[in-house]
């Protein structure tokens, strides 16, 4: 395999498990309307349950130490991750959602955030602290050719891509989907209709949770390692910026922000002039501009380039003509 | 009109009080509801019938006392369980999802649909229901000449058009009583007479028991068989609006210090 | 015996530093009702105000340089209000523009330190610290300073909240905001007082805690992010009195966690208290703060 093909099967790779990520954040927020500020920590999670089930057990002379080790192969290591991380999204939901206060759950989601990052970096015996999971086994990368491990693991992530954008596609076009924008818009008046929020949202963030943890597990097993430098915080701002600029609310709208911010970090750096010869700060400067972009977007176009269409399926097609006469009433107000 | 006297009343109220910032809102109500009923609740500013009606819907919960609805005791239950036993409110500034299409909001409304459960909301099945309600929602549609405005957004519609989505949106989950909360306001005069026409039929034809907040006593003349007044939070009468215009209390109530 | 209250003084002095920023950012959800996400960022830029007038440029006093740095950043604050944040928070109708705004202000704001400061770390100049002898032990004289100035802080704080014109508006405003504004007193000029003071009691914090912890980088704000909003929930979202409280109790418990278990677990277990404080009585400990129950924004 040429350097170009190589090249361009690494950015099919790192652009679909991006878009996997995009995906699950915009359905917690863009379609239920749950800010969730610390959503890096999800992919985190989903990244160290599968690192840590992919991991043969942590050698006893202990300098690289981690809890479980369980050698499992794939697809088994990446289904453990997201089943942990719906489970612990679960719990998180539980504990922040009994309040309904929007203050509450951004508050207390950061707070998680960096207190996790704290306990991880501080307890080595977890995750083997700063420095983290190393040397994790992707899928069958033993067994196989780099060329051909690569063009594995595209198929993998593109079909993983694949099954989270149906499953999240099918969701949004449901009864459910429309449920949670009702939540999103006014959760007081989905309240008064006999909707329950608690339930509802915790079914949103776990099919987000489902979808960070994806792409957390696919992340650990292409870079294989894993370490607290990888999930600052603050990196739920570049997902955050990929959902507000796609468009909020639907799977295509996140898809589509996945690529534009994607693009733009990644091409958009090449035409950027290069300042005083300061490569280093080439990221930072990438994601100032990305924060412009965004806060241009919650100015003139909050609901991102691809608004969330008005109907999710086609119902006025089967809108028939008025029939009979009824006694009317009506108020222009 | 109230149904017969020996039947079980729809809505029990007994001895409801809550105090909130240091203030007695609601101070010891007890009063029944009977099926089939138009009752008002009148009463001066502050005398806290929109306090009580919080309480009675479940959006307050830390109140005292006991209500009791349909037979079933539903004290200090949150508001979407309350709203599910068939006792549902309308807000008096109305409560519309902006970013949902009329149609859409008409469809959040019917109880119990299959389609927001996960299993059938991936697996699908929940269609036919879906159809079934979608007939229901365009003949509310219908009835109210909203057709036109299917698909417009629920936050471009006019003031008075909110009031009716949010309206036909409450009739949709089937409920048994319907609490409002000042339905006339932000009501221009000329349509007035229209939604009171709509909500007389609704208790006359259909025998949906109404309990109805509101300040327009013209209103609550024309369209309740009796009235609850309420001043300082405690209920001071309850009787026919001719009576009530003679009642002392009443008229101290509303004109005295 | 010395070790505990010398431990309990370092304790004072991250209370301080948590009381100074949690009742600044408190105050500012009080009045805007809007909780400035970026906020933390703000210690961090008062610390190097101060390391640009104490180190690089002019070489004044520590001391001195801590005003510097509050004033700056009470300058800062205001000007990101009047140039974004207001702006913004006329135009949003929901509560999430402003969260999503001011969280990313602050992570641009965090891109422009590393652009400027790097990934290096930096110390301010402070004089000799003075040994103080408290009854048989000697501690360090800035830390009682450091308490000092954050009581004093407090006080007048206090003191502006009761007996001026503004301070009053502020409660007003914090208490019941529509009422408040319509009687008048929800005016610009309030709003820019609340962002100056949450601004340098920002800025304060983020010098004292320089100075206390030494070698700092671009990270200093965010270091105690996971102090400060807890702080803030545990005492009562918008109710400064109970953000000191809660302040003092997480110093205190943090210092003490610091030697007798591993900052991980003081990090988990105050992080757990401040769950339990959500779950089981959300308006703070001392209650009258935000109640959840009513829908933002």
């Amino acid at each position: 395999m040429g350097q170009v093909e190589f090249y361009i099967v690494t950015l099919v790779i790192l652009a679909s498990i991006n878009a996997i990520n995009v995906i699950g954040l915009n359905v917690q927020f863009g379609t239920a309307g749950l800010l969730n500020l610390a959503y890096i920590i999800l992919l985190a999670i989903g990244a160290y349950a599968t690192g840590v089930a992919a991991l043969p057990p942590s050698p006893s002379h202990g300098y690289v130490t981690y809890i479980g080790g369980f050698s499992w192969p794939f697809p088994w290591d990446l289904l453990f991750g997201m089943a942990v991380t719906v489970a612990c999204g679960a719990v998180l939901g539980i504990i922040v959602f009994t309040r309904v206060s929007v203050w509450y759950l951004a508050v207390t989601l950061t707070a998680i955030g960096y207190a996790l990052l704290t306990v991880i970096n501080d307890e080595p015996r977890l995750f083997n602290g700063y420095v983290g999971l190393l040397n994790v086994p992707g899928p069958w990368e033993s067994q196989l050719s780099q060329a051909d491990y690569q063009l594995v693991f595209c198929a993998i992530s593109l079909i993983c891509l694949g099954l989270i954008f149906l499953l999240t596609w099918r969701l949004e076009r449901s009864p459910l989907g429309r449920a949670w924008r009702a939540i999103r818009e006014d959760e007081t008046a989905a309240m008064a209709l006999g909707k329950n929020p608690l339930l509802l949202k915790l079914l949103a963030f776990s099919v987000g949770s489902l979808a960070a943890g994806m792409a957390g597990g696919l992340t650990v097993l292409y870079l294989g390692s894993w370490n607290t430098e990888a999930w600052q915080p603050n990196e739920t701002f570049l997902v955050l910026a990929a959902v507000i600029v796609g468009g909020r609310g639907w799977t295509v709208g996140g898809v589509v922000g996945s690529l534009v911010t994607y693009d733009l970090l990644i091409e958009g750096s090449k035409y950027l002039p290069v300042i005083g010869g300061h490569l280093a700060l080439l990221p930072t400067i990438q994601t100032m501009f990305l924060g412009l972009i965004v806060m241009a977007m919650l100015w003139w176009r909050p609901w991102g380039l691809l608004p969330e269409p008005k109907e999710r399926h086609r119902l006025w097609a089967w809108l028939k003509e008025p029939r009979g006469s009824h006694p009317t009433v009506t108020l222009d107000g | 009109m109230a149904s017969g006297a020996g039947a079980a009343p729809l809505l029990r109220v007994e001895a409801l009080a809550h105090a909130f910032g240091g203030v007695q809102a609601v101070n010891g109500v007890t009063f029944e509801v009977h099926r089939g009923e138009f009752l008002g609740l009148i009463g001066p500013n502050g005398a806290g019938k929109s306090t009580l009606l919080d309480c009675l819907s479940g959006q307050i919960r830390d109140y005292r006392g006991r209500v009791v609805f349909d037979g079933q005791d539903v004290s200090r239950w949150p508001l979407f369980r309350v709203a599910r036993t068939g006792l549902v409110r309308s807000y008096q500034v109305s409560r519309v999802f902006d970013r949902l299409t009329v149609l859409s909001n008409l469809l959040t409304a019917p109880p119990r649909q299959r389609g927001e459960r996960l299993p059938w909301a991936l697996l699908g099945g929940w269609r036919a229901q879906e159809r079934h309600h979608l007939e229901l929602a365009q003949a509310a549609l219908m009835d109210f000449e909203l057709t036109p405005l299917a698909r417009t957004y629920a936050s471009e519609v006019s003031g008075g058009q909110r009031r009716l989505v949010e309206l036909s949106r409450a009739l949709l989950t089937g409920p048994k009583m319907l609490l409002l909360d000042e339905p006339f306001a932000g009501v221009s005069p000329a349509n007035r007479r229209r939604l009171g026409d709509w909500l007389l039929r609704l208790n006359q034809e259909a025998g949906l028991t109404i309990l109805m907040v509101e300040h327009r006593l013209e209103q609550v003349e024309r369209l309740c068989s009796s009235a609850l007044v309420m001043a300082a939070g405690r209920v001071i009468a309850r009787d026919s609006m001719a009576n009530l215009r003679r009642n002392p209390r009443v008229i101290e109530a509303y004109f005295g210090g | 015996m010395g070790q505990v209250i010398a431990v309990l003084l370092l304790g004072a002095v991250d209370s301080a530093v948590v009381a100074l920023a949690a009742v600044g950012l408190t105050l500012q959800f009080g009045v805007t009702n809007y909780l400035n996400f970026g906020y933390t960022e703000l210690l961090t830029f008062g610390a190097f105000v101060a390391l640009a007038v104490n180190v690089t440029l002019l070489g004044l006093n520590v001391w001195l340089a801590m005003l510097v740095g509050g004033v700056a950043t009470a300058c800062l604050g205001m000007a990101f209000n009047r140039v974004i944040f207001a702006r913004f928070a006329r135009r949003a109708r929901d509560p999430f523009t402003m969260l999503i705004v001011t969280f990313i202000v602050g992570f641009m704001l965090n891109q422009v330190y590393i652009v400027i400061w790097g990934p290096n770390t930096y110390e301010l100049h402070s004089s000799q610290n003075l040994q103080v002898r408290v009854g048989s032990l000697s501690v360090g004289a800035d830390q009682l300073f450091f308490v000092l100035i954050a009581t004093g802080c407090m006080v007048a704080l206090e003191l502006l909240l009761h007996f001026t014109r503004i301070g009053r508006s502020m409660r007003a405003i914090s208490d019941n905001r529509s009422l408040a504004t319509a009687c008048g007193l929800n005016t610009p000029r309030v709003v820019d007082v609340t962002w100056a003071i949450s601004g340098f009691l920002a800025g304060l914090a983020g010098v004292i805690l320089c100075l206390q912890v030494r070698a700092f980088d671009v990270t200093l704000g965010d270091s105690f992010l996971y102090l400060i909003y807890p702080a803030v929930v545990i005492g009562g979202i918008g109710r400064p009195v109970g953000a000191l409280v809660a302040s003092v109790l997480i110093g205190l418990f943090a210092a003490l966690g610091s030697i007798a278990v591993t900052p991980a677990i003081s990090a988990a277990v105050i992080f757990a208290g401040m769950i339990v404080v959500v779950i089981l009585r959300p308006q703070g400990i001392l209650g009258g703060g935000r109640h959840p129950s009513l829908r933002e924004g």
